[in-house]
């Protein structure tokens, strides 16, 4: 384009686009935002050695035809490996950890694998290879729904097993970490889903395709990262 | 020439309405900026009126106490966030480009965007007076004050409200750093920049960092008061003081984002009416540069007396004395600047040297209570309040002033009067003088902040009478300044395109600008670059008058993509269903933005 | 989409690696994820627990961010903008941990 040099927006003295600098400045201030909800995680966590403060969780023994009882006891009636009923009798009971490490190791490895599929929509789209990017972004927003998926099982199954926002600190510092992460892969599927729809239109995705999914790729790259962090911190991390 | 509109229609006032609605000009972006965060700041001043006539004596009656905490809560929101702020991004808005031989910001439609969302926060803040109280609980919003049992809903719309403030503040941050890193003019290399830009990319970068972990706080109290949550309630197994260092953590970097643009005008107005470069121009930047790095590592500072322990006290109180050392950095080097130039005292000058003096009292008084003992004594009393008066009003406010009279002419191509701007200094100097040094007095004989009223005999009578004079004063001084910008847009254009004979790129341009500019774009050889051509006989390139300049066209996604920022946040304030309509607004936004044509 | 034209993509030369090393670096940080797990849930490694899983976890994060996300083969700027900020987040982190474990022994001295 004749003119383009005196096109706002195009003018460019590092060479760097503009728009990947400011996805990479962007995403510098997410490192904050991330920051700051693994602190307060972090802060409660050492606060209040997990399991936490007021509720203890365990799965009860089915002993002489006694019924099975799992969930969130108080820890003020547990002493031991006893629980202490409100009238005075207990039971033993077996305490175990909420978190299914098994099941978000698996989670884990989707959302890394949608990384690989990510950048090879990405190198699809910087060399010209329309469908490959097309089947590779679809991957892409697939293993990210499905990592969602599993993130709602999660939740739900802490909340079946009492544990919710207003249980204790941990429930909600790992409520607001995780559902925010979560909400980010959300808005990344969003944004892949609009790339891939706009990538139907007659004129493909235009001339900057590549460029455009790259910068998305950026995004989605760094929830994974996020995410390898939470999962060392949370899950990893023993108590 | 270059023009734009070939066929202009003559402009009916529907159509000029809708073409301020739809700019995406920087330049009108920083007027729209400029006289709505003046308006605000008027509203301010009529909040801080009010209460200094409740504390002009003794068991004042003037309002009630939940209006007086209502008040003064609000007034520092409205000062802050809505006015100093905004103003700065006004300057940044209208300057930058311009500074840096540009001929627009990095993303026009992002610009717009972050001034509407502005507006819709501006508008959720204030709204809350009418609308079942504003917020009580001072600005930074101590837990468990803040929680929902003991503040009502006007806690509600200031963590929406500061929400929204925070994602528009974002959204012209990241625009303003990629604006200065990547559309400098040719030759124009980092240090080459006016201390200006220098200072916005610092703020803009503080404000990048600083806004996610105010943002997470905010998160959290939010869920504390509406999803039941303890983050910061200690019956719930929370923690207060989780609140107070989050707050702080973005809350020091906040005060430099406050400061820094009021910096960099100094350091813009001191040398042109020296008439002489700025002395020691690297050390200006190291200096800005490792205020922005220090000021992350000395927010515990306003939390001496929660029991942080000996070594945190120790270290916060070096850390702290230590980014005085900067700031004396600065200081020195406007002094140095003004040592052996011409000077010419034009309004402009005389708020900017009267900047040096009131800033550096309030940096005095600030290492002062980086003391810990000595700040034991201080917090929470009308020291603290003298303190941090001096640097904003004094310091932030002043500066700004100074910008307005130098950069006037830029901005409207006319010249606002002397004499009424000399007026204006000496009211808004001597009001601010007495208004605030007595603070210092009556804090240290015991007079706690925020308080309601005081009882006769404990020595504080004369002073608070004296300080609410000082506040009648300061404000017919701003009066003075209105009137003075009411005479001067009726009179004729005279300011050519260099009045004051200044040394960067701004001045290259036509008075006010073309919508393009710059003819041509300019070539940068030096620092100081019109000295520079000046003083070797050189000229900056003429334009090409066949030239089509293309300028991006009007926009009104930014106004709607607003709009449902502003759906979003009223939902949690009103009807979770305004929320869950704002989503497709925000989502229609974002497609109408992405596919429209820019070219 | 908005701005089309002068920064064609193609114009600059690609850097990076091929689809298959990308494959390859996905399956190596499977890998060690699986080394993660087994450091954690199977083996007793005591105090060396910690220090070994942040070693780990920070290998795969850098792998992510020089190669999936290209920082690695980017001007010096992009780099200095995003590791000066992850710096500045992890030290304040570090420094709000320290605050908070702080011995409580140290208030009720009243120092
Ligand atoms: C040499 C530089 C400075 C130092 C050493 C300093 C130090 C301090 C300290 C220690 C406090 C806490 C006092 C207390 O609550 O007990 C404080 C409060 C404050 N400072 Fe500064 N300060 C400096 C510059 C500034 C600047 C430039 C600004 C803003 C433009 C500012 C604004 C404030 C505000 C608003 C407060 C009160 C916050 C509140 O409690 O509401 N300070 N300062
Ligand atoms: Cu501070």
């Amino acid at each position: 384009m004749a003119t383009a040099e005196h096109h706002v927006g195009h003018h460019s003295v590092t060479g760097i686009d503009n728009r990947k600098l400011l996805m990479w400045i962007f995403l510098g201030s997410e490192c904050l935002f991330f920051g700051a909800l693994i602190s307060t995680y972090l802060i409660f966590k050492a606060d209040i050695p997990a399991p936490p403060i007021s509720f203890i969780e365990a799965h009860t023994h089915v002993e002489n035809g006694h019924e099975v009882v799992t969930g969130w006891f108080p820890v003020d009636r547990v002493i031991d490996d006893v629980y202490i009923n409100e009238d005075g009798t207990f039971r033993e009971v077996e305490f175990a950890g909420v978190l299914d490490i098994p099941i978000t190791s698996q989670s884990t490895f989707v959302l890394l694998m949608s990384s690989v599929t990510m950048v090879l929509a990405v190198y699809g789209a910087q060399h010209g290879r329309l469908l490959s990017m097309k089947v590779w972004l679809l991957a892409t927003i697939l293993l990210g729904l499905i990592f969602l998926g599993y993130q709602v099982y999660e939740f739900r199954l802490f909340g079946s097993e009492g544990l919710t926002l207003e249980t204790n600190q941990f429930g909600a510092s790992f409520f607001v970490l995780t559902g925010f992460h979560g909400t980010h892969v959300f808005v990344g599927v969003l944004i892949l889903a609009s790339l891939l729809l706009a990538s139907f239109r007659r004129s493909g995705l235009g001339p900057e395709a590549g460029f455009h999914v790259e910068t998305a790729g950026l995004y989605w790259h760094f929830v994974d990262i996020v995410w390898i962090v939470i999962f060392t911190i949370i899950y990893l991390i023993p108590a | 020439m270059a023009t734009v509109a070939g066929t202009m229609a003559a402009p009916t006032a529907e159509g000029v309405v809708w073409s301020w609605l739809t700019t995406v000009d920087h330049k009108r972006i920083g007027v729209l900026y400029g006289v709505s965060a003046f308006i605000f700041f008027l509203i301010g001043g009529v909040e801080a009126l009010l209460i200094r006539a409740q504390l002009a004596v003794p068991n004042g009656g003037v309002i009630d106490p939940e209006l007086y905490n209502q008040l003064f809560t609000m007034h520092a929101l409205t000062m802050i966030f809505l006015a100093v702020m905004p103003l700065g991004a006004a300057f940044f808005n209208f300057m930058i480009p311009l500074m840096i031989g540009a001929r627009d910001v990095a993303f026009p439609r992002l610009n717009a965007l972050s001034y509407w969302i502005f507006l819709a926060g501006g508008l959720v803040l204030t709204s809350s007076f009418f609308l079942g109280g504003a917020p009580d609980t001072g600005w930074f919003a101590y837990a468990p004050i803040s929680g929902g049992t003991y503040s009502g809903s006007g806690m509600d719309y200031y963590v929406i409200g500061l929400l929204i403030l925070g994602l528009s503040s974002l959204a012209a941050a990241l625009n303003f750093a990629v604006t200065i890193i990547n559309m400098r003019a040719p030759g124009l290399t980092m240090m080459r920049m006016p201390i200006f830009v220098w200072m916005t990319l610092i703020v803009a970068f503080l404000l990048i960092l600083a806004l996610p972990v105010l943002t997470v706080a905010l998160v959290q109290l939010l869920f504390d008061r509406q999803f039941t949550t303890s983050f910061f309630l200690p019956s719930g197994g929370g923690d207060p003081i989780l609140w107070q260092h989050l707050f702080w953590i973005f809350g020091h970097p906040e005060v430099y984002i406050l400061i820094l643009p009021a910096m960099g005008i100094v350091s813009e107005v001191l040398p042109t009416f020296s008439r002489k470069p700025l002395f020691g121009y690297a050390a200006m930047v190291f200096a800005g540069v490792a205020i922005g790095f220090l000021g992350w590592a000395v927010w515990s500072h306003h939390m001496f007396t929660t029991g942080l322990g000996a070594v945190p006290r120790v270290v916060f109180a070096t850390s702290t004395m230590i980014i005085g050392v900067p700031t004396g950095i600065k200081i020195f080097n406007w002094l140095s600047t003004m040592w052996g130039g011409s000077i010419r005292f034009t309004t402009a000058m005389y708020f900017s040297v009267s900047f040096i003096a009131l800033f550096t009292i309030g940096g005095i008084s600030g290492v002062m209570h980086a003391s810990p003992p000595v700040d034991q004594q201080q917090q929470d009393t009308y020291f603290i309040v003298a303190h941090l008066h001096y640097v904003l009003v004094g310091g932030a406010i002043v500066g700004i002033f100074s910008g307005l009279y130098y950069w006037w002419p830029k901005m409207t191509g006319r010249f606002l009067s002397e004499t009424l701007g000399k007026w204006n200094f000496w009211l808004m100097f001597i009001g601010l003088n007495m208004t605030f040094f007595p603070m210092h007095f009556l804090g240290v004989a015991g007079m706690p902040r925020r308080i309601y009223t005081y009882d006769e005999g404990l020595g504080w009578e004369f002073w608070n009478m004296f300080a609410s004079v000082g506040a009648l004063i300061l404000a017919v001084g701003v009066l003075v300044f209105v009137i003075n910008v009411a005479r001067t847009m009726r009179q004729p254009k005279t300011a050519g395109d260099n009045p004051w004979d200044g040394s960067t790129l701004e001045w290259a341009t036509s008075s006010p600008p073309p919508e393009h500019d710059f003819d041509a774009i300019p070539e940068v050889r030096a620092r100081d670059p019109l000295w520079y051509d000046r003083d070797h006989g050189l000229s900056q390139p003429e334009g090409d008058p066949d030239e089509h300049i293309h300028m991006p066209p009007p926009s009104y996604y930014p106004l709607i993509l607003a709009l449902g920022v502003l759906m979003l946040g009223v939902g949690p304030l009103s009807h979770l269903a305004v929320t869950a309509l704002g989503v497709p607004v925000i989502i229609y936004a974002i497609w109408g933005w992405v596919l429209e044509p820019t070219e | 989409m908005s701005h089309g034209g002068s920064h064609a993509p193609h114009a600059q030369e690609q850097h990076g690696l091929t689809p298959r090393q990308y494959i390859g670096l996905g399956l190596a940080l499977t890998v060690i994820t699986i080394v993660e797990l087994g450091a954690s849930l199977w083996v007793d490694l005591g105090d060396l627990l910690i220090p070994v899983l942040i070693v780990l976890s920070a290998v795969k994060f850098i792998a992510v961010v020089a190669f999936f996300m290209h920082l690695y083969y980017e001007p010096q700027l992009l780099t200095r903008v995003f590791v000066g900020s992850f710096v500045l987040a992890t030290g304040v982190l570090i420094a709000l941990l320290a605050l908070f474990w702080t011995d409580i022994t140290d208030l009720l001295n009243g120092v």
